[in-house]
């Protein structure tokens, strides 16, 4: 211990009298360590962060604990749950002490009984009454809500609201409580507050305001989810809503996989008692086929978790390589440094040090520097991290992860720092005990160290594996970009520029099926007047909207092989939806406005449904069913062959799909999409559009309004993300490799600046001089690319799951690399090579 | 050139340093001439300038005043770029630590001032062969200097002065770092270069070796004081 000690303030002290060495190396291990912590910290947050909840290790998620903000219309899913599939679990299971559920809202209207708003933009959540039981979370003032609370319909207006909310809304005033908010035009009085950093079950979501599930219908107007009742149409049974999270804890002494038996057990049997024979058969045959997940819950429910999981491992692994690069960096200054310290390491020896007592000594000074660094780097990440997420923060959704270091982060820091030094500092240290002892002792000069001079040493030898390192990143960095580059390109079937989408929800503001109808087309005739439109059109699921509807489907002459042959996607359009969008119409006509309800039932299809189910022959007059009870009776005509479009994602097969007129509805429209074509920058018209919709009835919920670019860009923001910070941390990876270069080439001058002078002597023009250093640095640099190649080509199958349009081997590429790699290792040794120029061939033979 | 016009000329040369706003007069008022095939030793005591004489002989430094002419012409003041073409064409060095690379072979070294003039590879190697001959070394060729003694790498070191086919073989303590029997043979080997026709300017502290050349200059404080012509 007291060597340990000893060898710390020795370690202090040297540090302290090289303050530029020690300055550089820490700046190189802080931008390294940094950019770990940074996304460690995110991993952190997304990944390993525990609910803040009473024994969260006891708690479980049933379902997608990724599903967090799905809904599915129609069959009942496992994934996500219906009303009364919920109740059912809960009252049923045997393995869980409670079992709650949790619905989110979007964009929920807080207003003062006075009228004045709060917010319109608060993310509020449907819980069931044993919520806040269930996650072990009480209320900071006032009381959570309990069953009773969620036991009739509608009979329980009351609501727990954040701390955050309390906070900026209502200034801490303990006078909350008691007072009545309006929630969506619904009054509620509020009951409670919820502690200080507890944002709901689900992770990045910052929920504001809980409320009743039983509370669904007074604050979605036109929707029930409850009850039997108020059910419209087939998919607003409460049986084919799935739109609950569910979580539950365990009894003491389960375990997940007996859970998980107990539940499909009991989910065995709800379908084949009163539950199942609730479901139309079809349903039923199909929900038979899936079981129930159960997966630990302590980390709650996270989108996040499903969508940057792949992202933030490979980023972890790109800055692994960046933190790698800079312990060859400092790794390459320790062995410049030990040649300087040759004779005192001499010294020590012929003293009677033990070499492995020198090797911790020089070991312990590695790891107070990687210290430093840490230090310096968390500093850096703390910062970084909330940079990162909001690059990476295409939704505000996402904007409620905390990504302040706690002890995970400091340890894993530590972690970092510990072994860092230990990778950059063994070589030199190794390097460092093995002198001459006579010979070094007697040399008055410092001696060459290990990276000074011609042919081969350990410095270069590192500064070859930095290039090779760097251009792994680089490569995979590049791969990336032009794989975005390609989806961004991608042609996806109609003009991407000039349109804007306008999602509105009349459900909500209590239109019906006949005044959706009628509000449609003349909505429609508002937006194409608009200044600066060219023309609009409608759909019920819009483009790139995330809102997805299939069907399984019965065509006529047209033998299905498996179930997966029988599924077409499906969206319903207004007139001149096809014209207004710019895909081309192949055969046929496009739906028009005598397709109205009472009227023949027709359907545009898309090329691929029309070669899938058709083959060569003309699908036009030709006739396809919905494959299910209700509409086995009910032919759907098809009127025309579309162009293939791409209105759901870049990737992947254009889906079969056919489209139905948005005035032949069978069931209530969800929300109504305008798709609206402008004439310039479709950016200035969204304001417009927002303001006509409003003055037509501000009643009606506008759930977006946004460009297609935006939509596009939206749906492939995992890529945007990857490809810019892996393109930063490739640039990170490119100046250190740079700065390693040059400081590797700077050390090959200054050993080598009496034979520049010999050969300057012997007549050599400063050209000759400055093509024998960007030679030799050439040489480092082209042995670099070359064992870089083979690993970067090998390790991009990786990632070969996140590229487009280009193999794992792009030449394009990694020519691209080579030559940026190439021009920036020529820039690097410039320098030095520049100076070795202006060496004096008189002061250099006299500088032995 | 004229037969009666020296090879090199120094008239009225002087260097001055300045070194924290202090002038250190090196050389003043230096006249020299050396004809060619002339075997002319500098010598004199440490800080007499000799080696600064020589710096300015070889290019490697100008003179703060007068003219020195190489041939007929003026060189005083060329640039870097001419300096160092003379330097590789014109004149041959020969440095009391040898100067040769380390990491080249004999070969390699012998051929390195061959390699900055636009020569083939083919002349590049007969010079080199001829001129390790000359000196006895063309066995060591594929050598690294560390594989061979003092003595041996002074001769390598003249061989590559030689390959040049310079004008003048300029010689800084040639046999400072040797003992004196490979000194010695050092010696007779310069002595065996002029002989057969070589220009030397040798720079020494050794009245034995300086007693060699055809003439002896002697300098003290930075100028000459006598010039002594070796008889027999």
């Amino acid at each position: 211990m007291e060597t340990l000690l000893q060898d710390l303030r020795y370690s202090l002290r040297t540090l302290r009298n090289s303050p530029g060495f020690t300055a550089v190396a820490v700046l190189t291990l802080a931008l390294g360590i940094g950019a770990n912590t940074a996304i460690f910290t995110l991993i952190n947050a997304v990944m390993l962060k525990m609910l803040p909840a009473q024994n969260a290790q006891e708690l479980v998620v049933l379902g997608d604990p990724t599903a967090a903000h799905s809904r599915s219309m129609g069959t009942p899913t496992t994934e996500l749950f219906s009303y009364p599939l919920y109740r059912e679990l809960r009252d049923r299971n045997a393995v869980f002490s409670g079992v709650m559920a949790a619905g989110e809202m979007h964009k929920l209207k807080v207003t003062r009984p006075s009228g004045e708003g709060v917010t319109d933009d608060a993310l509020g959540a449907l819980v069931s009454g044993n919520y806040f039981s269930v996650l072990g979370v009480n209320t900071l003032i006032g009381r959570p809500l309990t069953d009773d609370d969620d036991k009739l319909p509608g009979a329980h207006p009351v609501a727990v609201i954040s701390y955050s909310l309390w906070k900026q809304k209502f200034a801490l005033s303990p006078d909350v409580l008691g007072q009545s908010v309006r929630l969506n035009g619904y009054p509620f009085t509020i009951i409670g507050v919820t502690p200080q950093g507890f944002y709901g079950q689900v992770v990045g979501d910052v929920q504001e305001v809980w409320i009743p599930i039983m509370m669904q219908a007074q604050v979605m107007p036109g929707r029930n989810w409850i009850t039997e009742s108020a059910a419209a149409g087939n998919h607003q049974h409460p049986e084919n809503v799935s739109w609950l999270n569910v979580m539950a804890r365990l009894k003491p002494g389960v375990t997940v996989e007996a859970a998980k038996a107990n539940v499909n057990l009991v989910f065995k049997q709800m379908l084949e008692g009163s539950y199942g024979a609730k479901l139309t058969s079809d349903d039923l045959a199909e929900v038979k086929k899936n079981t129930i997940d159960v997966v630990p819950g302590a980390r709650g429910l996270s989108e996040l978790r499903g969508d940057f999981q792949k992202p933030l491992y490979l980023l972890m692994a790109i800055v692994g390589l960046v933190l790698l690069i800079a312990c060859v960096n400092v790794a390459n200054l320790l062995l410049a440094r030990a040649s300087q310290r040759k004779r005192e390491i001499a010294v020590r020896l012929a003293l009677g040090a033990k070499p492995s007592r020198l090797v911790r000594q020089l070991l312990t000074e590695s790891v107070v520097l990687a210290f430093f660094g840490g230090a310096f780097g968390l500093f850096a990440a703390m910062w970084g991290a909330r940079v990162l997420l909001k690059v990476s923060s295409l939704d505000t959704v996402k904007n409620g992860l905390e990504v302040q270091p706690d002890l995970k982060v400091l340890a894993f820091t530590a972690g970092i720092c510990v072994l860092t030094g230990l990778i950059f500092g063994l070589v030199p240290a190794l390097r460092a005990v093995h002198v001459e002892l006579n010979s070094t002792l007697k040399s008055q000069a410092q001696g060459n160290g290990g990276s000074g001079g011609r042919g081969w040493n350990w410095g270069k030898l590192l500064v070859v594996s930095q290039v090779g390192l760097s251009l792994l990143v680089l490569f995979a960095a590049g791969l990336l970009v032009r794989s975005l580059r390609n989806l961004q390109n991608l042609d996806v079937g109609y003009n991407r520029q000039h349109l804007v989408l306008a999602s509105i929800d009349p459900v909500a503001a209590g239109y019906n099926k006949e005044q959706i109808s009628a509000l449609v087309p003349e909505l429609t005739q508002k937006m194409a007047r608009i200044p600066g439109v060219q023309a609009a059109s409608v759909s019920a699921m819009g483009l790139f909207s995330g809102i997805e509807s299939a069907n399984t489907v019965k065509v006529e002459g047209f033998a299905a092989a498996n179930d997966r042959d029988k599924v077409a996607y499906f969206d319903r359009v207004a007139p001149d939806y096809f014209k207004v969008l710019g895909i081309p119409l192949l055969l046929g006509r496009e739906i028009s406005a005598q397709d109205r309800e009472g009227a023949p039932v027709v359907a545009v299809i898309n090329e691929s449904m029309a070669k899938f189910y058709f083959k060569n022959e003309n699908p036009v007059g030709r006739k396809f069913w919905i494959d299910d009870e209700e509409h086995r009776n009910k032919p759907i005509l098809v009127v025309g062959v579309a162009k293939d479009a791409r209105d759901r994602q870049l990737r992947g097969e254009v889906r079969r799909r056919y489209y139905l007129s948005i005035t032949q509805p069978e069931d209530d429209l969800g929300s109504a999409i305008f798709e609206i074509r402008t004439v310039g920058d479709p950016e200035g018209v969204t304001n417009s559009v927002r303001s006509e919709l409003k003055n037509f009835n501000s009643a009606i919920p506008i759930n977006s309004v946004r460009t297609l670019d935006y939509l596009v860009d939206n749906s492939i923001s995992n890529e945007i993300i990857i490809a810019k910070l892996s393109s930063f941390f490739g640039g990170l990876a490119l100046l250190l490799a740079s700065i390693g270069l040059y400081g590797i080439m700077s050390y090959t001058v200054n050993g080598r600046t009496k034979e520049i002078g010999v050969r300057m002597a012997l007549g050599a023009q400063r050209k000759n001089v400055l093509w024998l250093i960007l030679r030799e640095a050439m040489i480092l640099v082209v042995a670099g690319i070359a064992v870089g190649i083979p690993a970067a080509i090998a390790s991009t199958k990786l990632i070969s799951s996140m590229l487009y349009g280009l193999s794992g081997s792009d030449p394009v590429s990694m020519a691209a690399v080579i030559l940026l790699l190439g021009s920036i290792a020529v820039v690097a040794s410039y320098i030095p090579a520049r100076r070795a120029t202006k060496v004096d061939p008189m002061v250099a033979l006299r500088y032995e | 050139m004229n037969v009666s016009q020296p090879l090199i000329r120094l008239e009225n040369v002087a260097k001055v340093f300045y070194t924290d706003e202090v002038e250190t007069h090196a050389l003043a008022g230096i006249h020299l001439d050396i004809k060619k095939g002339e075997y002319v030793s500098i010598s004199g005591p440490s800080g007499c300038g000799k080696s600064t004489l020589l710096s300015i002989l070889g290019l490697l430094d100008s003179p703060s005043d007068g003219v020195y002419m190489l041939g007929e012409k003026p060189v005083q003041g060329l640039d870097f770029s001419d300096r160092a073409r003379i330097r590789n064409q014109e004149i041959g060095f020969i440095f009391q630590s040898f100067n040769l690379i380390g990491d080249l072979t004999v070969y390699e070294n012998v051929e390195l001032p061959l390699t900055y003039r636009n020569m083939s590879a083919t002349e590049r190697k007969e010079r080199v062969q001829n001129a390790l001959e000359k000196v006895g070394m063309a066995h060591r060729m594929r050598h690294y200097p560390s594989q061979l003694s003092g003595g041996q790498q002074q001769r390598v070191a003249v061989a590559r002065a030689l390959a040049g086919k310079p004008l003048i073989l300029l010689a800084d303590e040639p046999t400072g770092n040797l003992d004196s029997r490979n000194g010695e043979a050092v010696m007779e080997l310069l002595q065996q270069l002029h002989r057969e026709g070589a220009t030397i300017c040798m720079v020494t502290h050794d009245e034995r070796f300086a007693r060699h050349a055809d003439r002896t200059v002697h300098m003290f404080d930075g100028k000459v004081v006598e010039e002594s012509v070796e008889v027999g």
